[in-house]
């Protein structure tokens, strides 16, 4: 399984990453452009946010964990784990009961309150590369394989409690 | 392995899904007295307002999928654990090599006068949903008796179909076990501007009936609230009658380790029949959260089919939703009663947000209106961490998000 890395020396917090999640979100029936994403009625969300961490800017973004407390306590059947590991959420079937924000520890569920639904990282299955990581001019968002990683790497990078 | 899964609902079915992934040598065998499919249980209040369709509410992959798992739409009635068989009300017992208790709470009903009147229900599962769904067809009025989270779920729902609806809580204020009084306040306030009448510190003394059909609620205070649909909404019990005589353990609820065994080998419980152990506020209580629900269910299932687990640190106060169109997440404990405690609280405009701390421990939160990052700070309080100097900091972020919306 390919995951999102973030390298945060790399981070110069220039929030490139945002804008291309914006326009990767962004629902319309042409190209998804800036300009799209900006003349939108409702602008969409962004899915990760760069912030201030220990040592300097960070992105801060969904790690689909493996014991996913977003799914745990989803109380309505709309948060899922997809064929390719990826936590993601079913629009329909979202009650706006916000479950998912009480539940993630890495504060990475938001609320669109207009639509009244969570959002969260897709890991934007419709593309090859997430558009964060395409996007990112630093490399501090870059995708590794998992599977490929030590284990205490492995630990760090999902949440992953003992069974 | 002959397992038996007593329940059809959240508890059951998680623990279901674990022991069809690792045992794929199982037979399965669930006793479920609510017929199939199965449901989300939280969502039937939009069965009410019609905002959701009964197929809307449906769990997407129905456990009756896998050909392994024989469903018999039936109850238990008792178990024998020396000779490892569950009776059913049909008659016919059945054999267990390792059984799960799953079997929930019920709607308590109180008793008094005029209760059994039609038009009277409690209301917990999709049955009686939809008869009340049918009984909104002509209702002007209706009073909802229990102020408390569920009740006001189908108070709004109630409202959205147009019936004027009236609240009823005996605690001093709604919303008792998620909101503080300043909390319970605003959203008592927004749900007036809705037109929902709200008597707080009273309780329903009889149900009024003419031809033994209810025709209104006469309170405690001595009030009368003319009604056509009454809605009691005051609690729910575990059911646990049915292990009477079966050696397993309870207290307010059934007893479990942390593996969710019971006091009788081979027999685990999960859910909201279950007794927890509050881990912040120290106390035993009957769980009643949905997530509760799934790791006691996951954690069950894990040792059922030999594969060692525990649960996690429970909270009994862990909630989320959003009432009159304010969101609010409470955790912990939000109710401080001595001076051991310090609290801090910010508002603006419909945003308030109250921290609790136990020295440099977060207990206990509030967040209503601006909910961002709410899971970030509660699982500071699930897992009792010591803040040190980072308090400050913490308090400074959390209330500082209020003055720059
Ligand atoms: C309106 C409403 C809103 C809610 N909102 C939330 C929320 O926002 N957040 C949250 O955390 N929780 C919420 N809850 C609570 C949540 O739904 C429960 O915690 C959860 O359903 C518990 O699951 P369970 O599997 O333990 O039992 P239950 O869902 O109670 O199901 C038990 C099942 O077992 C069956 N059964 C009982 N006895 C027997 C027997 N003897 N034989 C056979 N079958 C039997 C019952 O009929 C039932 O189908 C809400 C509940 C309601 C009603």
């Amino acid at each position: 399984m390919e995951v999102i890395y973030v390298q945060a020396d790399r981070c110069l917090g220039c929030k490139t990453c945002e804008i291309e999640c914006r326009i990767a979100h962004t629902d319309t029936d042409t190209e998804n452009t800036l300009f799209a994403a900006v003349s939108q009625l409702r602008p969409p969300k962004r899915r990760l946010f760069v912030e201030q961490g220990e040592k300097g800017k960070t992105p801060v973004i969904c790690r689909h964990c493996e014991e996913a407390p977003c799914i745990v306590e989803c109380i309505s059947g709309s948060i899922y784990r997809d064929e390719q590991g990826f936590v993601r959420r079913k629009k329909e079937r979202c009650i706006g009961c916000w479950s998912c924000i009480m539940a993630c520890p890495f504060g990475v569920v938001v609320r669109d309150a207009e639509a009244h639904i969570a959002v969260k990282c897709d890991h934007c299955p419709d593309l090859d590369t997430p558009a964060c990581v395409t996007g990112c001019p630093t490399k501090a968002l870059q995708l590794v394989d998992v599977d490929s990683l030590p284990q205490e790497r492995r630990k760090e990078l999902l949440l992953k409690k003992e069974v | 392995m002959q397992y038996v899964i007593v329940g059809g609902s959240i508890a059951a079915i998680t623990a279901l899904n674990v022991i069809r992934a690792n045992r794929p040598d199982a037979k399965m065998q669930m006793v479920a007295d609510e017929a199939v499919p199965f449901y989300y249980r939280a969502l039937i209040p939009f069965l009410l307002d019609k905002s959701r369709t009964v197929d809307e509410i449906l769990f997407t992959e129905q456990p009756t999928d896998d050909k392994r798992v024989k469903f018999h739409h039936d109850r238990c009635v008792g178990v024998d654990s020396t000779q490892k068989v569950i009776r059913l009300e049909s008659g016919n017992p059945l054999p267990y090599d390792k059984l799960l208790l799953a079997a929930g709470s019920s709607s308590v009903r109180p008793d008094i006068p005029g209760v059994g009147s039609t038009g009277v229900y409690t209301l917990r599962n999709m049955d009686e949903a939809l008869k009340v769904r049918d009984a909104l067809e002509g209702c002007g009025k209706a009073v909802v008796v229990g102020g408390a989270l569920a009740g006001i779920k189908m108070a709004e729902s109630l409202q959205r179909t147009g019936v004027h609806v009236t609240v009823v809580e005996q605690f001093p204020r709604i919303l008792p076990f998620i909101a503080d009084t300043e909390t319970a306040q605003r959203m008592s306030q927004k749900l007036g501007q809705e037109g929902m009448a709200i008597h707080t510190n009273d309780s329903a003394a009889e149900i009024l009936a003419t031809d033994g059909k209810a025709t209104g609620v006469r309170l405690v205070s001595g009030k009368t609230i003319p009604a056509d649909l009454v809605l009691l909404m005051v609690g729910v019990r575990p059911n646990v009658e049915f292990l009477a005589g079966s050696g397993v353990d309870t207290d307010l609820a059934v007893l479990t380790d942390q593996e969710m065994q019971t006091s009788v080998p081979d027999i685990y419980a999960a859910g909201d029949m279950v007794q927890i152990h509050d881990a912040v506020t120290g106390e035993d209580v009957i769980s009643g959260l949905w997530g509760n629900a799934v790791h006691m269910g996951r954690t069950a299932g894990f040792n059922m089919s030999g594969i060692k687990a525990v649960v996690p640190p429970f909270l009994s106060s862990f909630n989320s939703t959003e009432i009159a169109g304010l969101p609010i997440i409470s955790a912990g404990l939000i109710h401080p009663q001595s001076e051991q405690y310090t609290v801090y609280t910010e508002a603006q405009g419909e945003n308030y947000r109250k921290l609790i701390f136990d020295k440099d421990r977060l207990v206990g939160m509030i967040f209503l209106g601006d909910i961002t990052k709410a899971g970030v700070y509660i699982n500071l309080i699930r897992n009792r961490i010591a803040l040190g100097e980072r308090k400050d900091a913490l308090i400074r972020e959390v209330m500082s998000v209020l003055s720059t919306l």
